[in-house]
């Protein structure tokens, strides 16, 4: 797995900031987050498996292999105070390593992280009962594989895609995983930050994450959706991050 | 404890209409709403306004006759004590809402919210507003003010001449204007008042100063000669003291195309080179005003008694203005004798310049520039409350 040290951290600093990119997206998109930490933090960036300058695996991962690995990386490095900061499906491997792992994450903030069901419409439900259907009978007359099909017929998530077979099922395998059993064993502080605008990881999977990991703290920005939250959001990011820096240590 | 109310403005009747917008949206978006509530007011080019969540979307803009339902035409009403805003609506149904802000947000370019005319507006109001005070928008934004304001501080600035076009002929005879210009070619020609480079030349010839002014002309009033600086190189620095004590940014070199840097260096250069064409509308990080230019902090090339001139030119004149906000100061500089002028100051810079506060030490984020200028606008009016407290002591009228 590739890993970016910022080139202005120094060793000397006394914790350590890990952080975790979206699907579809490598390190670069948080480097700019990163920097504005780089005086008070030793800051780390990693491209996922399958993500970046990272290869892709050879099996399907799920997203608590992709938890391992980053703990295997963790490891690796001197002990410090670790905290996480994640965006978007980041925010499902940061989880896991919390649960499993949680003498290694002194604590975590959770920008735009899924890991709760999806609430969807009676509409939506009969729509992907028959996308999914018809695409059985096609896929058997034309003898394609799913994964071809729904790339020819521009079905399916832009995530989805515009994945590689090996990444589309890694995808679908963590979408359809519930991670609330596990955020209700978190222990450490949380910070969740989310966007009103976002329709890929609403609001309330916010509140729910809220209900469910004791003591954490949720803010909402009215103005951003699932990337903004990153770039014309930015700042605001990072003075709630600063702030939840300040309250953990 | 309630957010205080905050309305953005931005757009008006100003050549810098566009970039406002972009000003304005950017600010909307970065302000801390855990501590501010936000809503945009427009002001259009008729001198129309607007509010409403649609005006968030830069989609929308232009206004066309179609409006998104979200969109919404308002009065600003003055005369009833403080200054509030309500709905434009016609018909039996109509339903004038009436809605106050706890103070304006100010995201004007040039015309007529830069220029301390919308300052004034929002004193005799008694609405608490960011940036300058009134008098500074109106000495800054005017280069010859500005000028004599330097001179009696001992900053250097170009010598200038300033044409006048005539008010009572359509028609005019610019040679006869121009013939009074003593100043050895080349040249620089820029309006009096306008701000982002809109319509500066540098003239080596007669025949291109005629054309120069004539260009100036259709913009401004007033047009401004200055000797054109060999070898320029262009240095910018804010100030500030919505922090407490007086700061400076860093200082930055912007980089540019031509000899001067131009109107389209600032906004037509950025991102990936879309720009707003024929209604295309890009996204922030395709077009974001000055942040398309590149530029050089800290540039290696400045000694440190050249830096020290910069900041401490820049806080005197601040100072002597009895400066708000965060102006951004620009210099200019012949590269191979050193020399330095103070050139123009931006009550309200592109962007509001932060990325000079984002790389300055100690670096200051987009949103604590926002949130500092924001508790500036409150503290400034608190004290003009307390100056007025004592109104009652010098009535002549007696109260019934």
């Amino acid at each position: 797995m590739y890993t970016l040290k910022l080139k202005g951290s120094s060793d000397k600093l006394s914790f350590r900031l890990v952080w975790l990119h979206g699907w579809g997206q490598s390190h670069k998109a948080l480097v700019p987050l990163a920097e504005y930490f780089d005086d008070v933090a030793e800051n780390y960036l990693v491209d996922f498996p399958g993500f970046g300058f990272s290869s892709e695996p050879k099996e399907v991962l799920d997203t608590e292999d992709y938890a391992d690995i980053l703990a295997d990386f963790l490891s690796t490095l001197p002990f410090k105070d670790t905290i996480l900061v994640s965006h978007s499906f980041g925010g499902r491997v940061a989880i896991e390593l919390a649960f499993k792992y949680p003498h290694l994450v002194k604590g975590m903030v959770l920008i735009s992280s899924p890991g709760l069901p999806l609430k969807r419409s009676i509409f939506f439900k009969i729509k992907a009962f028959f996308i999914k259907k018809m695409s059985q009978v096609i896929r058997f007359f034309l003898c394609l594989k799913r994964h071809s099909l729904l790339g020819k017929l521009k079905l399916g998530s832009i995530d989805y895609r515009e994945a590689t077979p090996m990444m589309r099922k890694i995808l679908v395998k963590a979408v359809n995983k519930d991670l609330s059993v596990r955020a209700m064993q978190i222990s450490c502080p949380v910070l969740l930050l989310y966007g009103s605008k976002d329709t890929a990881t609403p609001p309330y999977i916010g509140q729910r994450f809220k209900e469910l990991i004791k003591g954490s703290k949720y803010i909402e920005f009215p103005l951003h959706d699932h990337y903004t939250i990153l770039t014309s959001g930015k700042s605001l990011v990072e003075n709630q991050i600063e702030e939840f820096l300040a309250e953990i240590r | 404890m309630a957010r205080k109310k905050i309305a953005v403005f931005f757009g008006e009747r100003s050549f810098e209409h566009d970039i406002s917008i972009l000003t304005g949206l950017q600010a909307i978006k970065v302000i801390d709403q855990t501590k501010f509530e936000t809503f945009p007011i427009y002001v259009d080019l008729e001198r129309n306004w607007w509010t409403g969540e649609g005006l968030l979307n830069q989609s929308n803009y232009p206004l066309g006759k179609k409006l998104p339902k979200d969109i919404r035409r308002v009065r600003f009403v003055v005369g009833e004590g403080k200054g509030y805003i309500e709905t434009v609506s016609k018909g039996i149904f109509r339903n004038n809402n009436r809605e106050y802000f706890d103070a304006a947000f100010l995201a004007f370019h040039g015309d007529f919210g830069e220029t301390g005319a919308f300052q004034g507006l929002m004193e005799s109001s008694g609405i608490p507003y960011t940036g300058c005070r009134m008098l500074a928008s109106t000495v800054f934004m005017n280069k010859v003010t500005t000028k004599q304001i330097c001179r009696s501080l001992g900053i250097p600035v170009l010598p200038e001449i300033i044409l006048e076009r005539p008010e009572d002929k359509v028609f005019f005879d610019v040679k006869e204007i121009t013939k009074g210009v003593d100043l050895p070619f080349p040249l620089c020609v820029k309006p009096l008042h306008l701000g982002s480079s809109i319509a500066v030349s540098k003239v080596t010839t007669k025949e291109e100063l005629d054309s120069a002014v004539i260009k100036v002309f259709a913009l401004d009033n007033q047009a401004i000669i200055e000797p054109f600086v060999e070898n320029l190189e262009e240095y910018n620095i804010s100030v500030t003291r919505v922090f407490g004590e007086i700061r400076c940014s860093v200082i930055e070199r912007p980089t540019r195309k031509n000899s001067i840097l131009a109107f389209s260096d600032k906004y037509q250069s950025g991102g990936k080179g879309k720009g707003i064409k024929g209604g295309k509308v890009c996204s922030f990080s395709e077009l974001n005003g000055l942040l398309g230019l590149s530029r050089e902090y800290n540039p290696g090339e400045l000694t440190s008694e050249q830096r020290e001139k910069i900041i401490s030119w820049s806080k005197a004149l601040f100072l002597a203005m009895d400066g708000r906000g965060e102006p951004r100061i620009d210099f200019l500089c012949n590269s191979k004798t050193g020399e330095l002028w103070l050139g123009e100051v931006n009550p309200i810079p592109g962007s509001f310049g932060y990325y000079l506060w984002e790389n300055s030490d100690p670096k200051i984020n987009f949103t604590k520039l926002l949130t500092g200028l924001i508790e500036e606008a409150f503290k400034e009016a608190g004290k003009k409350s307390l100056a007025y407290g004592t109104l009652k002591d010098n009535r002549i009228f007696e109260d019934k």
